[in-house]
């Protein structure tokens, strides 16, 4: 791994610590970063996990259908996915550790406490202003709750258009659930197509042109 | 002992043109060492099995190696998406595996309007069908013959088209309906098992690659064959100069991204082949005595007329299941029924409407393909529920004009890991291009809206294109005055140095350019095996009359 800077190793998984560009050899010199985010989690303090477990419940807002949000553990998931402070922020979602707790505790434990109303209000503010915040966020809490197994099982119970669904896309593919082709529509795929010979392209109209007008 | 090594031909990256020529030269005995600057991708690289693995597509991943930043990626400043891979078989390791082909038309473009900087290609459609059929049995490619818009091709082996599920059946109605041409496409999926390969799931996001090996690349349908018959493949080997002397290629140093030493080897025949960006630049930072401007540049061409394709994504809803998260991410079908200029359209050339997978429900609540994401709050549930797999995405990507001013350059302030210079894009649409896919966009739409779409979204004429496709910035041409390479992909100035990647195609055509340059591969490989000699002794590069022939 690169130090070049002095700075502390980068935990397993986590971006390298990279030069500014120009200087120590470029600016690529990272680490493939590791498929399920960083081995050791980023800690939130419980008020931190509390603004995230109510921010969950506002972007996706409980359904009686549906888990719940903010019991999906989407804290340890963000943790795995915002660069640990001290490290280069170079991969999805772009969310450095320092500047993400900096935003957790902005809207801080008056946010955890709010009404619905409030913390709906809070978080359209965030979006209005383009906080990265907000981005970050909405990313993680699509992202994470969208890959858990107990929310493809909802997926599965209460979407016809999902019934199938399974998560990730192995080991097991769709192959027993994908329909297989019309041998009628097929022959009628033959009815339309054509192409031209290589000795029978000519020079065309040009004048017709909309675009040199 | 000599400083440096010695092999018969040198290849330059591990993608699809490189390993063509790698697997052929070294079945017949020939000495073949190829320099790729990334590793192997491992199965355990794929984030397939992981619950994760709608976010590792923008990590890891990530189609732009600018946003993915691996250690074998290097910058590429500009007005540019490239959405290349770095590493063995280059950048099919995370393509859809479309493999369409060209149709002779593609070939008399210079006859047929010869705008911008358009040119005849110095071959014909013929002369590479051929080749087509050999690479794609090396391959393993799933399909349909019989495809009325295009010639003959009874001669290819396929294995059996992908399924198309409720997503593929819709469109191919859609088309049969209007009255549209329409055909199951050619894919790079293998449907059939194959040596060390499984055949397709139908799991779909082959646009993260595919740990089974379903996907055809060179990865697995080139190199552990080439490596079997003595191929010397050296991995994290990063090229810093092509060398010359008197003429002609000498070889080449690279430096060992692992130790950081520098290595020179020599060789008879150097083939270049490290995508429509990464061999401009590397020609250009080739820059030596007697070739000031960069190898293989003395006219001035090289990287000039980059094409891309000109891009939209068109995304419908139904209000019944479509299932797009079903089935190999190759497309199921396409329609060129727009493919042929019709001047009376306004434009030259056309386009392919190509009907593409989706992925998840991360995927449809992030905004599927056009940036549609699902509101947060209380309108969240009933989007999501309403719009997550009912959706049916169709992408319209016409052929662009090869203007000069669309290039590759060096960028003189951005260094990779390694202190080369970063490549540098310019790229703007020409009018005949947007106008061409506007009215692809409607026509898309046309075609779902017959069959029931309810809703629909594009992103309209995509700047920058998404950069799949590389192309068109060492072609091959008539004369040293209109391209790079003549009709063997020999470049103009030095003989026995070759390019085949996307920069060889003469224009881009309508189609996913990846078995095209196969066929190239194949058939410059061939030209090799047969004239080794004759171009070993070669001082000056035949024009197109008078170089040998096969």
């Amino acid at each position: 791994m690169n130090n070049a800077l002095g700075e502390k190793p980068a935990p397993f998984g986590a971006p390298e610590t990279t030069a500014t560009p120009g200087e120590a050899g470029g600016f690529f010199e990272t680490g493939r970063p590791r498929l399920g985010g960083l081995q050791n989690p980023v800690g939130f303090d419980a008020t931190q996990a509390a603004v995230i477990d109510a921010a969950a419940d506002t972007i996706i807002p409980p359904h009686p259908d549906w888990p719940t949000a903010s019991e999906q553990d989407l804290v340890t998931f963000m943790g795995r996915y915002v660069t640990p402070s001290g490290y280069k922020n170079k991969h999805f979602p772009f969310a450095t550790e320092d500047e993400f707790k900096a935003g957790l505790d902005r809207l801080g434990q008056g946010f955890v406490d709010g009404s619905v109303a409030d913390r709906t209000a809070a978080i359209a503010a965030l979006e209005k202003a383009e906080d990265p915040l907000f981005e970050q966020l909405r990313a993680l809490v699509y992202y994470g709750y969208y890959s858990r197994p107990v929310v493809t099982l909802a997926i599965n119970r209460n979407l016809p258009a999902g019934r199938d669904y399974h998560g990730p896309p192995l080991p097991y593919g769709y192959l027993q659930t994908t329909e297989p082709w019309d041998e009628e529509l097929l022959t009628q795929a033959q009815e339309n197509g054509s192409y031209l010979e290589t000795d029978e392209v000519v020079r065309v109209d040009l004048s017709q042109l909309s675009w040199t007008k | 002992m000599a400083a440096y090594e010695e092999t018969d031909v040198l290849i330059i990256g591990a993608g699809p043109g490189g390993a063509g020529i790698a697997l052929k030269l070294a079945k017949a005995g020939v000495k073949v060492t190829c320099l790729e600057q990334g590793p192997w991708v491992k199965p355990t690289d794929h984030p397939h099995y992981h619950d994760e693995w709608e976010l590792e597509k923008q990590r890891g991943w990530a189609y732009d190696p600018n946003v993915r930043q691996l250690p074998e990626d290097y910058p590429v400043t500009g007005t540019t998406t490239p959405y290349m891979m770095n590493n063995v078989g280059g950048s099919t390791v995370h393509y859809a595996g479309h493999w369409p082909r060209y149709k002779p038309v593609d070939f008399r473009k210079g006859t047929e309007h010869g705008l911008e900087g358009t040119i005849d290609w110095p071959i014909s459609y013929e002369d590479l069908a051929p080749f087509y059929d050999e690479n794609d049995e090396i391959y393993g490619i799933s399909g349909r013959i019989g495809d009325p818009s295009y010639p003959d091709r009874k001669q290819a082996v396929r294995d059996p088209e992908v399924l198309p599920g409720k997503l593929g059946l819709k469109y191919a109605k859609a088309s049969r309906d209007l009255g549209w041409h329409w055909w199951p496409s050619d894919n790079a999926v293998i449907t059939q098992p194959r040596e060390n390969r499984e055949a397709d799931q139908a799991m779909g996001n082959e646009l993260s690659g595919s740990p089974t090996g379903s996907l055809s690349t060179p990865a697995n349908a080139h190199w552990p064959y080439a490596i079997r018959h003595g191929a010397d493949l050296r991995t994290n080997a990063r090229v810093e100069t092509i060398n010359a002397d008197g003429g002609r290629a000498t070889g080449a140093t690279y430096l060992d991204r692992v130790t950081g030493e520098r290595h020179e080897i020599r060789a008879k025949i150097v083939v270049l082949a490290a995508n429509g960006i990464g061999s401009p630049r590397l020609l250009l930072q080739s820059a030596q005595k007697g070739h000031p401007d960069g190898l293989a540049n003395s006219n001035g061409i090289v990287g000039k007329y980059l094409m891309h394709h000109v891009f939209a994504f068109c995304d419908s809803w139904f209000d019944e299941p479509i299932e797009g998260f079903k089935g190999s991410f190759g497309a199921p079908l396409y329609s060129h029924e727009f493919y042929h200029t019709d001047v009376s359209r306004g434009f030259v050339n056309g386009f392919g409407m190509q009907v593409a997978r989706s992925f998840g429900p991360a995927y449809a609540a992030m905004g599927t393909h056009t940036g549609y994401t699902a509101p947060w709050g209380e309108k969240h549930r009933e989007f999501f529920d309403g719009h997550f797999a009912n959706h049916l995405m169709v992408f319209m990507f016409g052929e662009d004009l090869p203007v000069e001013s669309n290039r590759v350059t060096l960028d003189p302030d951005v260094t990779d890991s390694s202190g080369l210079p970063a490549a540098h894009v310019d790229y703007a649409l020409h009018p005949n291009d947007i106008a061409l896919a506007e009215y692809g966009i409607d026509k898309i739409f046309e075609a779902t809206r017959a069959v029931g779409a309810t809703e629909t979204n594009d992103t309209g004429v995509l700047y920058p294109p998404p950069g799949w496709h590389l192309m068109g910035t060492c072609r091959m041409g008539n004369t040293p005055d209109d391209s790079v390479l003549n009709k063997w992909c020999q470049t103009w100035d030095v003989p026995n140095l070759f390019v085949v990647d996307g920069s060889t195609l003469t224009t881009g055509a309508a189609v996913n350019p990846t078995s095209t340059i196969g066929a190239l591969s194949q058939r410059t490989g061939e030209y090799i095996l047969r004239n080794i000699d004759h171009i070993t002794a070669q001082r000056t590069t035949p024009s197109n009359a008078d170089a040998p022939t096969m």
